[in-house]
């Protein structure tokens, strides 16, 4: 039987998260409130969002600097992208984005490169320590979640999720709850995909949904036609129409 | 030095007044709720009770209501209190005007709210590994809805809920209980009545694992031996507790659960 731990208790030496265990002379504890499961793994089951690099989250522009844009990532520190990392995108406040961690230094400054704007959706919070359940093994549970509601998802690893607003959304919304609450139960995604089945009356088998979409990605949304481009456009929109030579000369 | 129970005589004298001392003990050795010498007050916890809080738990300890709420790690503001070390652990421990027959103010902080509100930080900053969030602020806010004696260590064990329930690590839980001196007997975890006409009151604060003394106050006098013996009932009702304390996380979990602020939850006799 899995069972539930309070910090402090002692867990084995050798199979530990060391992010979220403590160690002294006498032995390993249990920081966080975990799950223990029957061969002695522990998955910590709260927690905030620690930056790390190579992270796609998803924020929204909270304050316009001099030298680029501050985004709220739902962590205890604000993630910085600076202008040269996104001079194709014209960003304003409330925008919601996604974005790659680029570097994170000791005092944790978050420094953000590759952003790409999030439109025409709904975002959600979740547990930053539940999103792995939520992309399930191999993506298996975001899969069925937009095949059976027929809506795009794209997850971050703060814990924000963007729901498109295309098909039924709200019912992505209740599920997405649901695995929250129970993301350390057993046997979750056949849980799930009954659950979704019963309200779209679709017949949903885990394996043909899992083969259909294979190259659904769910971190990167289309490359949005900007680059080159767009820059040079913009050049030519701003810059003044050159005025005729006109020599008048006042005698 | 004169004996303190010479000196608070001479006071009484002065002001002209007696103090009528109920009996705190009767022939069958029971107190005035009906408690054994060394039996603690019913107790109830439940974890996870406030929507918008990272971490909250609610706790009932006897006829005291006491609402835990804790925000973060978050952005510490004002910016010049945060440490590039460590976060920064601020509780914030207030009474409201409505918790006793005593007044106990209209708002805002009063000497006895500052001092426990600084016990009970420096209480957890033994705890707390706050390496882990540079830069930030932990937030824990108590308000005590209604007191009835022994409410900083009903406090101390409703914060420790809460913060495991917000996922900030801990070195280990804490767990605290009162243990005083009342008609010369050393009794465990008093009341309101005991504490005011009892002769001692010793708020005590320990970590579960390695029973590490994290606050001990002492108001009136006890003798080496009588603190030893204090301990010791101390350490035992203390694991109680903490039984208690890992029951209310683990009920958070369940399907049964629901985010609730229930003022009347069940309280257990341990």
């Amino acid at each position: 039987m899995s069972k539930i731990i309070m910090p402090g208790e002692e867990i084995e030496q050798e199979k530990t998260t060391p992010n979220y265990s403590y160690t002294d002379e006498k032995g390993t504890y249990a920081s966080v409130i975990s799950l223990q499961t029957e061969d002695g793994k522990i998955i910590p089951l709260e927690g905030p969002y620690q930056p790390t690099p190579n992270d796609y989250v998803i924020g929204h522009v909270s304050d316009v600097k001099f030298g680029g844009y501050e985004i709220d990532i739902n962590s205890p520190y604000k993630a910085f992208l600076p202008m040269a990392n996104a001079f194709n995108l014209k960003l304003s406040l409330g925008d919601i984005i996604i974005a790659k961690v680029k570097t994170v230094n000791e005092v944790r400054d978050v420094e953000l490169e590759d952003p790409r704007i999030l439109k025409n959706g709904v975002l959600i919070r979740i547990t930053p320590l539940k999103v792995p359940r939520l992309i399930g093994k191999r993506n298996s549970m975001l899969n069925i979640l937009t095949y059976a509601t027929e809506t795009k998802i794209y997850v971050g690893k703060n814990g924000l999720v963007f729901i498109s607003q295309d098909g039924n959304y709200t019912l992505a919304i209740e599920a997405i709850k649901i695995i929250e609450k129970q993301a350390h139960v057993q046997g979750l995604t056949q849980k799930i995909a009954d659950f979704l089945a019963q309200k779209t009356n679709k017949q949903i088998s885990i394996e043909d949904v899992q083969q259909k979409s294979q190259t659904v990605s769910y971190i990167l949304p289309e490359k949005q036609n900007n680059s080159v481009n767009y820059y040079h456009k913009s050049r030519f929109e701003t810059s003044r129409p050159r005025q005729k030579k006109s020599f008048r000369f006042r005698r | 030095m004169k004996p303190l129970d010479q000196d608070k005589k001479n006071l009484l004298d002065l002001e002209g007044e007696k103090m009528e001392t109920p009996k705190l003990i009767d022939e069958n050795g029971k107190r005035l709720d009906g408690r054994a010498i060394d039996e603690l007050r019913p107790i109830g916890i439940k974890a996870r009770v406030l929507n918008n809080a990272d971490g909250s738990a609610f706790i009932r300890w006897g006829k005291n209501k006491i609402l835990v709420a804790v925000y973060g790690p978050r952005e510490c503001i004002p910016k010049h209190e945060a440490s590039p070390y460590k976060a920064q652990l601020r509780c914030r421990y207030t009474m409201t005007p409505f918790c006793s027959l005593e007044e106990h103010g209209k708002a805002g902080p009063s000497r006895r709210s500052l001092e426990l509100s600084k016990i009970i930080s420096e209480t957890f900053e033994k705890i707390v590994i706050a390496e882990n969030f540079p830069k930030t602020a932990i937030d824990v806010y108590i308000d005590v809805l209604q007191s009835d004696g022994g409410t900083r260590c009903a406090a101390v064990t409703a914060t420790s809920v809460a913060l495991a329930d917000a996922g900030i690590p801990l070195k280990d839980m804490v767990a605290a209980v009162a243990v005083g001196k009342i008609e010369n007997k050393i009794v465990l975890d008093l009341s309101k009545d005991e504490d005011n006409y009892g002769q001692s009151d010793n708020p005590i604060a320990m970590s579960i694992r390695d029973e590490q003394i994290l606050l001990y106050q002492m108001d009136g006098l006890l003798t080496k031996e009588e603190v030893e013996k204090g301990l010791e009932l101390a350490t035992d009702a203390i694991k109680k507790i903490a039984k208690l304390q890992l029951e209310a996380l683990q009920e958070a979990y369940l399907p049964t659960h629901d985010k609730f602020l229930d003022m009347n939850i069940e309280q257990k006799k341990i």
